[in-house]
């Protein structure tokens, strides 16, 4: 066998809990070959922590923590920081190091949101008070009616979670390490709250976590207050993540969220010539359709009428002298409530819409956050005739 | 020794009585139109000069006021050099009450109240003096008086255009002003959230961190803030902030507009405006440039002088009606 992948096999057996090494060479020779794989550099700290040789064992846990947040993998290189001090006791400077480093992370998941938006002081507090669980397969972490305690963080593995009617053969909830979305649990938000554990919480796989209490948590928040409110954006998102999860639906394509004015002509009927000429303002867009919010120029009429409606929507593009027309149905149409006024929603299904008026939508509409480059993009959009 | 039953009948009809002329009072305080924008330039003097002049001519007594603190110049585009009496007469108790600064105008139902640009200490107002003209913006005896605000966003120009019943937002159509109207609009707010929060340090922390537009946290719209309020301090904390945010609605108008495409600039601020900020506000469309406007300018001829035949004037009307019917 190949020499490199014979060593991509072995760190694969070490790091998956599925290979033993038990001397420090075979480790030394494996990390010659692999300086720089963060999960064998952390399985060497794990191995020398075992030998109790914790000086050298923080050295690599917190090559790991670096290596694995130069590689973005934010929670990882926490909980090696974290193990680097359980080695060897906190260290203020290298927390800077791991601070300054996670930073720079981009990915947008709620997990890596939580640590990478706290300020120093509040990062190297939250980090003080994690605490490191090794845990084999079906252990019990939580079971029925406890108390939720404890906010959990999946470094490694699987963590399933089961409610007294899954049990009767329906669907078991998943919480792993490789989801970017479900790698932690524990409803300790609100904070005030003593809520029960609604089902039984147990590894699926042998799991490393990290855990914090809630009094931990209610101290923090008293002395931080944005960490109070990163945990309850990390929270909510949970509590959506399980809602949706309960009514997931896959769309049939891809929404973009692409901003653009437009102008709509809705054909009453195939003999009534007439139209209803509405404007709008799209916020994302698919193959499929888009959901328009409709100016406040629509004052006439249920939204209801409009509903099955045939419409020739015209998508303004800045930059281009004609925008894109696209024809569709009407599929639904509704008033809402937004700040207290009426305003009323449509959503398009196009009929011709196709992979190329796409891309030429990706590339001319704006998709940015930042309200002065909205408006830049909409002045700029609309038609100069 | 008590008080006899002839005495105290006396005494509460007394205090009826007085309770019913500050009822009165209230009653007849006028409603406050303060035009804003941020951007200087944009034509907000002669917008509060179009404005007032419809509202005088549709029979209401109107005072328009110079609230360019630190720049002010109403009186000339009024036809006046030298004003007698300025604001500074009334901020340095020279004269008591604002009545008396109030100077008439060639226009039947239409005074003014001149500002002054070469006083320091009025563009530096103290914050009790800001009250104390607050309080009798609310005494004068007029049905409208509209504030012709300075540009920029400092606390005095918002302070004022937030007390306004009627807000109207001047832009021209060009992307710096939409700009700078946005960010006025957007610091009225957050200025007013502040206002409310005054109280809750942890609530003002929030609206703090939200304001800055790149803060770690991600709160990117009003909307975004309101949920972290809603979650942090409940949802009838939230429910009376938003309640606050809906009644800023400004009203939007587009100066010295040339084509169709100028006249849909405001267009761009309502819905960035109701994006990010939950502002609906209302576009009253655009006042068509007007080279006669901008000659008497020149000449220094008061712009009260314009007659029908003007275009800006004319296409002032409905946005004046509109104002007057609004409630």
């Amino acid at each position: 066998m190949d020499e490199a992948l014979e060593s991509q096999h072995c760190i694969g057996g070490i790091t998956g809990g599925f290979l033993t090494i038990d001397s420090s060479e075979e480790f030394e020779a494996l990390l010659k070959k692999s300086p720089d794989d963060c999960f064998l550099v952390k399985a060497f700290a794990d191995f020398l922590a075992g030998r109790e040789s914790f000086v050298q064992a923080a050295q690599h846990y917190r090559k790991a923590s670096d290596l694995f947040a130069r590689g973005g993998a934010v929670l990882q290189a926490v909980a090696a920081k974290v193990m680097e001090w359980h080695a060897a006791g906190p260290s203020r400077r290298e927390c800077r190091d791991l601070y300054t480093a996670i930073r720079e992370v981009r990915a947008e998941t709620r997990l890596n949101d939580f640590f990478c938006r706290m300020a120093y002081t509040e990062l190297l507090a939250v980090l003080a008070n994690l605490e490191p669980l090794r845990l084999p397969p079906g252990f019990v972490i939580e079971d029925s009616g406890d108390v939720e305690g404890f906010l959990y963080f999946i470094v490694t593995g699987t963590v399933s979670e089961a409610s007294a009617a899954d049990e009767e053969g329906e669907c078991r909830r998943e919480f792993s390490a490789n989801s970017s979305e479900m790698n932690y649990f524990g409803a300790v938000y609100p904070l005030d709250g003593q809520k029960p554990v609604p089902s039984v919480i147990e590894t699926a796989s042998s799991a490393e976590l990290l855990r914090i209490s809630r009094p931990q948590l209610v101290g923090l928040c008293e002395k931080y207050p944005k960490i109070e409110i990163l945990l309850m954006r990390l929270a909510r998102a949970h509590r959506l993540l399980m809602e949706n999860k309960a009514s997931y639906r896959e769309r049939r394509s891809v929404r973009y969220q692409l901003q653009a004015q437009v102008d709509m002509k809705i054909f009453k009927n195939q003999s009534d010539k007439s139209q209803l000429i509405l404007k709008g303002f799209i916020q994302d867009i698919s193959l499929g359709g888009a959901c328009v919010t409709l100016g406040e120029k629509y004052l006439t009429g249920s939204p209801a009428e409009i509903i099955g409606k045939s419409v020739k929507v015209l998508i303004n593009v800045p930059k281009v002298k004609i925008g894109l027309n696209l024809f569709g149905t009407i599929a639904w149409c509704r008033e809402i409530l937004r700040g207290g006024k009426s305003i009323v929603i449509a959503g398009i299904q196009f009929r011709d819409m196709t992979h190329s008026d796409l891309t030429f939508l990706k590339k001319h509409c704006y998709a940015g956050e930042d309200a002065q480059d909205l408006i830049s993009y909409l002045w700029e959009s609309l038609p100069k005739s | 020794m008590g008080i006899s039953s002839e005495e105290l009948m006396r005494f509460n009809a007394g205090v009826r009585q007085r309770l019913e002329m500050r009822e009165n009072i209230v009653a007849a305080s006028p409603k406050i139109v303060a035009v804003g924008g941020g951007k200087g330039g944009v034509g907000k003097s002669t917008v509060s000069i179009l404005l007032a002049s419809w509202f005088a001519r549709m029979g209401k007594q109107t005072v328009l006021m110079d609230a360019d603190l630190g720049g002010a110049n109403l009186h000339t585009l009024m036809g006046i050099r030298n004003p007698p009496r300025t604001l500074n007469d009334f901020i340095t108790r020279r004269c008591d009450s604002l009545e008396e600064i109030s100077l008439n105008t060639v226009m039947e139902n239409l005074y003014l109240i001149a500002g002054a640009s070469d006083v320091l200490s009025l563009a530096n107002i103290h914050i009790s003096q800001k009250a104390k003209l607050i309080q009798n913006l609310a005494r004068l005896d007029a049905d409208y008086v509209v504030l012709d605000l300075g540009a920029g966003t400092s606390y005095n120009v918002l302070d004022f255009f937030l007390i306004a019943e009627k807000k109207v937002v001047v832009i021209t159509a060009q992307p710096t002003s939409i700009q700078n109207a946005y960010a006025f609009i957007r610091n009225t707010v957050y200025r007013r959230l502040n206002q409310l929060a005054s109280q809750k340090s942890s609530l003002q922390a929030i609206i703090k961190m939200a304001m800055d537009t790149n803060n770690e946290l991600k709160v990117r719209t009003v909307s975004e803030l309101l949920q972290i309020i809603q979650e942090l301090n409940g949802r009838e904390a939230m429910a009376a902030l938003q309640e606050e945010i809906r009644k800023i609605q400004p009203f939007i108008i587009t100066n010295m507009t040339r084509t169709n495409r100028d006249r849909k600039a405001g267009g761009v601020i309502q819905t960035v405006a109701d994006k990010y900020l939950m502002i609906h506000s209302m576009d009253l469309g655009g006042i068509v440039y007007d080279q006669k406007l901008y000659a008497m300018m020149t000449d220094m001829l008061p712009l009260t002088n314009l007659i029908q035949l003007s275009d800006a004037f004319a296409s002032v009307y409905g946005m004046a009606m509109t104002l007057l019917r609004d409630k």
